[in-house]
């Protein structure tokens, strides 16, 4: 996804005449790897080797999983308003090649799979199924 | 890496396919369109995973990605046979997608089992140092693509390689995917696996077991968030997102291009093999996490300084130097359709050129957009300042993606491992 959608973000920045508009296309990534670095942080093991220095073995830790879980099911609900209401469906009527495709790729394809993840990730969470 | 190749060679060739079979009519669309065909393949992966994880689970390991490799190799091979958009219209877009979402399917189902595979195999160990050879195939494909394009742009004239040369990178895909095919005929099953099935111990349906039980649907989950979607985005804007930067949006001479990433991406894989081998000793998390750490706070004044380098606005122009040629060609015999054609070269003084070509066209009386190329050939200096800052970007994604596979396949049992690992590295 990386290309097309850093391409379309670059081209639309470089429209929209911001100053900075070579690193629109950064945005997509950069959010990918904070997600990624906060809920690896927070919720991955290590099975094997020196145990993580990062993973605190504690109950204060797996209450902070827990509530987490809040942040993630809020997320996969900000999902599905963003990716249908904001980005999808507006970007489809728009008339606009480039933006139908990159409204089809949102609507088809990463609001679900962010969406239907995010709220059954964060109800585990919320679950404790990922305590130590 | 054969059908690493394969998968990447359509994302390098991306500006030229854009131009062959799609309409010409607007050029940035016509390459979004590309991309997002490129694209499409990425997202059936996912659905590659479930059909032959099933499979691999099943019949085993080493005849279901025999039969992937020959999806994947075949679907590359016709790729180079499709006539172009001005002659069978939009037949051309529609074929290659249905090539491409083939190759989706296909290395969705081959990464899996690949990494499963030599994971299977390796000492517990030693699990990171052997995977990690499966993770470097992913950049020796894309090095392989370009030296293959660079050496094939070579040896014939420009005319000749927009014409029909392109096509070579994609025909010659059937040769490397017969010496696959050979050596993977000669190697044995998995022995983890050959001992499950022996004993009874194969799942039944690895699906159901996968995505139908909590447990598992929860560690399917994880794996997504919190390992590959960033990994995944790291390792794309290092190596594949770069390319598109330096070419589109820095306008760097396509060539010296491909150059400059080849010498940059080279030293900084080995880096994969180093971290793997070093996540056996540390553990996998530490290492992902402050690669996904130096991701986030570093990708952006790495990009900042590759543009910077390129910034002809940081340079000094020989303006006594500058270069004008202008060519008029009759595109109708009654004169009323023509071809102006302007190529303008900008000198600066520590040795970058500026080169523009535009291109204006009377159609039917009437003056046509028109269409500009602009590249830019980099001074020497520059260029290795250009190859440092790609090298420090694969470093940095190396420290991740090296363990990453070890990691993932640790993370599920072996009797769904095939069928679940795919899944998340969409």
């Amino acid at each position: 996804m990386c290309p097309v959608i850093a391409t379309y973000l670059v081209e639309k920045a470089r429209l929209a005449g911001s100053a900075n508009y070579y690193l629109a296309g950064l945005n997509y990534p950069n959010v990918l790897m904070a997600l990624s670095f906060i809920v690896g942080v927070l919720y991955l093991k290590e099975k094997k080797g020196i145990q993580s220095f990062i993973s605190i073995h504690s109950k204060s830790w797996n209450n902070a999983k827990k509530w987490m879980g809040m942040v993630w099911i809020l997320l996969g609900i900000t999902a599905v308003y963003l990716g249908l209401f904001q980005l999808g469906l507006p970007k489809l009527r728009s008339g606009n090649q480039d933006d139908i495709i990159f409204g089809s790729i949102v609507m088809f394809f990463i609001t679900p799979v962010a969406s239907i993840g995010l709220l059954l990730f964060g109800k585990y969470a919320l679950q404790g199924a990922y305590d130590e | 890496m054969i059908e690493w190749y394969d998968f990447y060679i359509f994302g390098s060739l991306a500006t030229i396919i854009s131009t062959q079979f799609f309409p010409k009519e607007n050029a940035s669309i016509a390459f979004l369109a590309t991309l997002a065909t490129f694209a499409a393949g990425l997202i059936v992966r996912p659905f590659g995973a479930l059909f032959f994880g099933r499979l691999g689970d099943l019949i085993g390991r080493k005849y279901t990605f025999m039969v992937t490799l020959l999806l994947m190799g075949g679907s590359t091979f016709l790729i180079g046979l499709i006539p172009k958009y001005e002659t069978i219209g939009f037949w051309a877009p529609v074929i290659i997608l249905i090539l491409r979402l083939l190759q989706g399917l296909a290395i969705g189902g081959e990464y899996g089992g690949a990494a499963t595979f030599v994971a299977e195999y390796s000492p517990v160990r030693k699990r990171g140092f052997w995977t990690s050879w499966i993770q470097i195939t992913a950049i020796t494909g894309f090095f392989i693509s370009l030296a293959v394009i660079l050496i094939t742009k070579s040896i014939m004239k420009t005319t000749a390689w927009e014409d029909w040369g392109w096509r070579i990178p994609f025909l010659i895909s059937i040769f490397m995917v017969g010496v696959s095919v050979y050596i993977r005929k000669n190697m044995a099953e998995s022995p983890l696996f050959a001992k499950a099935k022996a004993e009874g111990k194969t799942a039944v349906n690895p699906l159901k077991e996968s995505f139908g039980n909590k447990e598992n649907l929860k560690v399917v989950l994880l794996a997504l968030f919190g390992v590959t979607i960033g990994i995944g985005a790291t390792a794309w804007a290092s190596v594949f997102y770069v390319q598109h930067f330096l070419v589109k949006i820095s306008f760097l001479e396509y060539d010296q291009v491909n150059k400059i990433l080849m010498c940059g991406l080279l030293p900084g894989s080995v880096f994969m093999i180093v971290f793997g081998w070093l996540s056996d000793y540390t553990g996998r998390k530490p290492l992902m996490m402050l690669s996904l750490l130096l991701s986030v706070l570093c990708f952006r004044p790495i990009f900042e300084k590759i543009y910077q380098t390129t910034n002809l606005q940081h340079k000094t122009e020989n303006t006594s130097a500058v270069t004008i040629d202008t060519k008029r060609a009759l595109l109708s015999a009654a004169g009323a359709d023509s071809l102006l054609t302007t190529s303008t070269q900008r000198f600066f003084t520590d040795g970058t050129v500026y080169k523009e070509v535009r291109k204006d066209i009377l159609h039917a009386g009437r003056m046509q957009k028109p269409e500009i190329i602009k590249t830019i050939q980099i001074n020497n200096t520059d260029k290795w300042v250009l190859i440092a800052m790609i090298f420090l970007l694969e470093v940095i994604c190396s420290m991740s993606y090296g363990p990453l596979a070890a990691y993932l396949v640790e993370m599920f049992p072996l009797k769904i491992r095939y069928s679940s690992l795919p899944y998340p590295t969409i």
